[in-house]
């Protein structure tokens, strides 16, 4: 009597040893009814192109066909318990940017439908405001256009725009950037740096 | 910029006005090889112009400078000024009183500590020449009015402002330059009222300069009004302020300065903003017929910044508009060699011109 295995569902199951060349029949059978179940198994979950990717995939979990996967017919075991990755959604063409130019800027003067603005070029690897901008307020989201004052700092961005459908299109943003706060550790920190200042100018 | 050739005679008075790039320096010498610099801007590679012409007529900045003053902490005269007291580390240095008030620099600390911002907090430069100081041996000297700041052989350096009451303007000012808790550092758009701005009156012998930094005229009237103040008068006159009307007071022409002297003056732009105005080179030179200026307002930067068409196009399309904050760099020098009858004698360089010649321009 060959050994006999069960499945964790009871399901009885033919485990052939390896030398059982004899018992051709059972094999063939056993061979045929795995195939199916693995045809089954992609068709209800819909993922796999051919029947045997489920076997192929290193993800399925508890797909125990380790025989059939590697070509050996001597497989001796399946769970029925199969977790197959969840269906991947198809991923569309990501919109990409590609930016030509970019600046930080600090506002100097805001107006009433403008503001004036020193740039640093970051593009060209500038570490001191080169330029002067004066930029229209229509030029800011609403949110920043509101709260855009003197000292306010920005990055200037300028590329192009490349849709997930392909086209591409010019954009100009300008975003102010909300630098850290200051803390109260930063307080204590400064007043004590401005004592040993003036300990260390001698006044 | 023409070659700035050889340095003075031992016992000549120089005082070089370099313009834009971007804001003003002096450089002085006031005999016997001792240089004093009086702000500082850069070069259009980020260079102080002020070392670059001392060693452009041979000298070592390190050992000729002896005396450095930061005259207010606008940042178009206070660029690469850490840089200066680094390379000048002999020299003394002096400023107006704010270094030495607690309330100011944990205020520039907590300003520009951890900044994230690539420009900085706007009191970078004051930070860094700061931390400089603090390392150094020689203790930096407080202008004032009527106080004298430096002397050396026959040269005596007095600072004629600020005021006891244009230092408390100046403090109230600053007071809420400390940030509170919680809110985010952004940039402090302008550090100080000018009228707090350091004048300058440096005498050799019977040759005195008159350097009126961007004090303005309620600075002025105050330094007029004052008996302590050194009454000669000067023959060369830095005008203050880019020749800003704010900044005239004609009694300072008057009183403190020889007749038609020799003035000279640094342009400034900003927001489409420009000075001299054409009405201030009139008003100049309705009080002397020898001004002169490092370059005109108007005069675009060379080498103006090439970019991809298409963002050339994009911005033109935004609306928006950019310039060069830089004007074409200039120098004007004035030499004057002592004898009985002294006289400047003006060299211009770069894009520096007679002032009358830049209203053509």
């Amino acid at each position: 009597m060959p050994p006999v295995a069960r499945s964790t569902a009871g399901e009885r199951i033919d485990a052939l040893g390896p030398h059982r060349s004899s018992d051709t029949d059972a094999t063939a059978e056993t061979f045929l009814r795995d195939v199916k179940e693995a045809i089954r198994l992609t068709l209800e979950h819909g993922t796999a192109a051919h029947p045997t990717a489920a076997m192929r995939d290193p993800n399925v979990k508890g797909t125990v066909l380790p025989g059939l996967a590697r070509g050996n017919r001597n497989a001796s075991r399946l769970s029925p318990v199969v977790n197959l990755p969840p269906p991947r959604p198809r991923r569309a063409p990501a919109a990409s940017f590609h930016a030509l130019q970019e600046w930080e800027g600090y506002v100097v003067e805001r107006r009433a439908a403008d503001f004036v603005a020193h740039l640093t070029d970051l593009t060209a690897g500038a570490s001191y405001e080169q330029e002067e901008a004066i930029i229209p307020l229509t030029e800011l989201s609403d949110h920043d256009a509101a709260r855009i004052a003197d000292g306010s700092v920005f990055r200037w961005v300028i590329g192009y725009e490349r849709s997930p459908a392909g086209t591409k299109k010019r954009v100009s943003q300008i975003v102010l950037r909300d630098l850290p706060a200051v803390t109260e550790a930063d307080l204590r920190d400064s007043e004590e740096w401005a004592r040993e200042t003036i300990r260390a100018l001698g006044r | 910029m023409t070659e700035a050739g050889t340095p003075p005679e031992e016992r000549e008075f120089e005082l070089t006005l370099l313009g834009p790039g971007y804001g003003e320096s002096i450089v002085l010498h006031v005999g016997d090889g001792v240089w004093i610099l009086v702000d500082s801007c850069l070069d259009t590679d980020g260079t102080p112009r002020a070392l670059r012409y001392l060693e452009s007529i041979g000298l070592d900045p390190a050992r000729a400078v002896a005396l450095i003053v930061a005259t207010h902490w606008h940042d178009d005269h206070i660029r690469g000024m850490a840089r200066l007291v680094e390379a000048c580390d002999r020299a003394a240095f002096c400023c107006a009183g704010a270094l030495c008030q607690k309330e100011f620099l944990a205020a520039v600390h907590a300003l520009e500590g951890r900044h994230l911002s690539v420009n900085g907090s706007g009191v970078r430069e004051i930070y860094r020449v700061v931390t400089r100081l603090r390392k150094a041996v020689a203790k930096p000297t407080f202008a004032h009015a009527n106080r004298r700041i430096f002397g050396r052989g026959g040269c005596e350096v007095w600072s004629l402002s600020p005021s006891d009451a244009a230092f408390q303007r100046f403090l109230a000012a600053i007071g809420g330059l400390l940030p509170r808790a919680g809110r985010t550092k952004n940039r402090i758009p302008g550090l100080s009222p000018n009228e707090a701005a350091v004048a300058l009156r440096v005498e050799t012998g019977d040759t005195a300069v008159l350097l009126g930094s961007d004090l303005e005229k309620p600075g002025w009237i105050e330094i007029l009004e004052s008996e302590a103040r050194p009454d000669s008068r000067a023959s060369a006159f830095k005008v203050p302020h880019h020749g800003s009307k704010g900044a005239h007071e004609p009694e300072v022409w008057r009183r403190m300065l020889d007749p038609d002297p020799v003035a000279v003056l640094t342009p400034w732009r900003r927001g489409g903003h420009s000075l001299p105005s054409r009405d201030d080179v009139r008003r100049i030179l309705s009080c002397t017929s020898n001004a002169y200026v490092t370059g005109s307002p108007g005069a675009p930067a060379p080498g103006r910044t090439r970019r991809n068409n298409m963002v050339e196009r994009t911005i033109r399309e935004s609306g928006a508009s950019l310039r060069s904050l830089a004007t074409a760099p200039g120098m004007v020098r004035l030499r004057r060699s002592p004898g009985p009858r002294p006289r400047w004698r003006a060299e211009k360089f770069g894009a520096a011109c007679h002032l009358e010649d830049s209203l053509g321009r």
